[in-house]
């Protein structure tokens, strides 16, 4: 077990690094002078001066070098155009992503553990065919666009919920639910696959055998033995969880991370960008990694396959 | 991100964690088509028909220029509503233009942008995925690296970023989606090269002096095409979803080239007062990336029985 976790832990430092190499590297290997890009009016001294600033003037691998050396010590750089340190402008944001975030999981996964468990006992008839339905149609639907159309529904037609801006539990409402309906699809349709699979174990046949409810089985033996499987596939779902985030901050104009980059982009504020990424790829990559450690601890057979 | 649908190999073996996924190529090719009529397939196959119809023919029928601008009719609403007129049966957008004229040739920029994205993205996964699945060792575990790497950045904070650096153009904007989807074939086509590897019938091709590339090309290619065509026609659905939102975001589709996502970007501001300027061309993004999500379900039911269950 123990060899299980540092192997993993190496290959995610792995990834985390490269992905921080490819992000840094990115917005320096483009054709273009960025301190061009960043300032167009400038003069060639004033450009001088912002490429010292930004360390443009060296190396790349010396920058980079630089930049993980600080980042250790908690300095992201600093944003020019916002007059602050870069790790002050993502602790601003960070805990509206992740308010956004996490109440759009405890949503999605809410209703789509319910759904795709009655899918599951109802397998292949009406009330199945239905929530597939649903499921396939959220999954088909852009978050932008339904963002909108609940703007257009809740806030201007009927003036439940607010559309704008983040003053308190009430403006979470709708982007949440913008946010959860894209996850939706999936927790549906596997929480009905996983669900389908135990069901037809021969444990749960032995409880309903012993004279067990149906209600009982499900509850008691079925449901805790899909939320192991059901973890990955949130982690994965985690990536777009994120980027989602990004896309519904700038709808619902919720001052969050994903503002914070989105905006940082526009006005070609690099430091920002830089960082942001290079936390929301680490971010990813180490929740995957305690979810696939712990279900490595909970199975011994994924802990065998990914030792050897 | 927005509506990409699940990846569609965690579906498939959902049990499996992450770095395993793997979607099996079905073994017995004849088990899908015991039924005598499978409805998922006509009814998402002739919602692609009507997709590609609209798509080629649909610039041709369009009674008005979906650019030409008529600053006396702006934000006339659709027919059924009071005010509305035949000439413009969706109504105008906020400068005048036809919105109907406007979402139907949107449908070829939208189609044949996600079409070279999922191609582009094919090609690098099924190279890379051969390599990775086929030699194992080293290349497999550095090509498996690069493909956690991709897929460790969230795909709109990546295509942003990239898309910020350079002016947007179709052919920048194309290979900024096939980032989103390669690693998916990549996967899949080394689960799949993986398991054709140690098989009986490779062994004695080689044993009988079959070149490697025969080998690779025809043998192991053959059992790579139902998945990859199954990710495939999903994958079209995602990059519609993904082009359209940064056409949304500014930075995909530049206007006056018409794309449902600059469109609903232009008039969201007239949210309250014309509403079916930023929504109707969501109909037709929900309508397009709904008949390809469907047909990919139905390709996959019948390709892999097994999944359907």
């Amino acid at each position: 077990m123990g060899a299980f976790i540092v192997r993993r832990l190496i290959y995610s430092l792995v990834i985390i690094l490269g992905a921080s190499i490819a992000a840094f590297s990115l917005i320096r290997i483009v054709p273009g002078d960025p301190a061009r890009i960043m300032a167009p009016n400038a003069s060639e001294e004033q450009l001088a001066t912002i490429r010292e600033e930004l360390g443009f003037d060296r190396p790349i691998p010396v920058q980079f070098v630089d930049f993980v050396k600080s980042a250790i010590k908690g300095d992201f750089g600093h944003s020019a155009f916002l007059k602050e340190d870069v790790g002050t402008v993502i602790a601003e944001g960070l805990p509206y992503t992740l308010r956004l975030a996490l109440t759009a999981l405890a949503l999605a996964l809410i209703v789509g553990v319910t759904l795709g468990t009655i899918a599951a006992l109802f397998q292949d008839r009406f009330l199945d065919r239905a929530i597939l339905t649903i499921a396939v149609l959220g999954q088909s639907m852009p978050a932008f666009w339904f963002g909108l159309v609940l703007i257009l529904i809740f806030s201007v037609r009927l003036g439940w919920f607010p559309s704008f801006g983040y003053k308190g539990p009430k403006y979470l409402i709708l982007p949440a639910v913008t946010l959860a309906i894209s996850l939706l699809a999936t927790l549906i349709r596997s929480t009905r696959l996983v669900m389908v699979d135990v069901l037809a174990q021969e444990y749960v046949k032995a409880a309903r055998a012993r004279g067990l409810r149906r209600r009982t089985v499900v509850f008691r033996h079925a449901i805790p033995n899909i939320l192991v499987p059901l973890l990955t596939v949130v982690g994965v779902q985690l990536g777009y969880l994120l980027g989602g985030a990004v896309v519904v901050e700038a709808i619902f104009n919720v001052p969050g991370i994903g503002l914070t980059i989105l905006n940082a982009v526009l006005r070609r504020d690099y430091p920002v960008v830089q960082a942001v990424t290079i936390l929301m790829a680490g971010g990813f990559v180490l929740i995957n990694t305690i979810i696939d450690i712990s279900y490595g601890a909970l199975d011994p057979r994924i802990r065998r396959e990914m030792t050897r | 991100m927005s509506g990409r649908p699940e990846s569609l190999a965690s579906v498939v073996d959902a049990s499996a964690p992450a770095s395993h996924v793997a979607i099996e190529a079905s073994s017995d090719k004849t088990a899908g088509r015991k039924q005598s009529r499978d409805w998922g397939l006509i009814i998402s196959g002739a919602m692609v028909a009507i997709v590609a119809l609209i798509t080629i023919a649909g610039p041709w029928i369009v009674p008005h220029d979906p650019n030409y601008i008529d600053s006396r009719s702006r934000l006339m609403p659709p027919v059924w509503m009071d005010g509305g007129s035949w000439d413009h049966p969706l109504g105008t957008d906020g400068v005048g233009r036809d919105l109907l004229a406007r979402i139907v040739v949107a449908f070829r920029t939208s189609l044949l942008i996600a079409i070279a994205g999922v191609l582009l993205a094919v090609s690098i996964g099924v190279v890379i995925g051969i390599v990775s699945g086929f030699l194992g060792g080293i290349a497999d575990t550095v090509l498996m690296a690069i493909t956690d790497i991709q897929l460790s950045f969230p795909f709109v904070v990546l295509a942003v970023s990239l898309l910020s650096l350079t002016r947007p153009r179709p052919s920048v904007l194309i290979v900024v989606l096939s980032l989103a989807a390669w690693p998916m074939y990549a996967r899949v086509v080394r689960s799949v090269a993986q398991q054709e590897r140690g098989a009986d019938y490779i062994i004695a091709a080689r044993a009988i002096g079959v070149p490697q590339w025969r080998i690779l090309g025809y043998y192991v290619g053959r059992n790579i095409v139902p998945p990859v065509f199954i990710v495939a026609s999903i994958d079209i659905a995602t990059l519609i979803v993904l082009e359209s939102l940064l056409s949304f975001l500014g930075l995909g589709v530049q206007p006056p080239t018409a794309s449902w996502g600059n469109i609903i970007a232009e008039s969201k501001n007239y949210l309250s007062s014309s509403w079916w300027v930023p929504t109707l061309p969501g109909v037709a993004i929900v309508f397009t990336v709904l008949s390809f999500n469907l047909l990919g379900d139905s390709l996959h039911r019948y390709i892999d029985p097994r999944s359907a269950r």
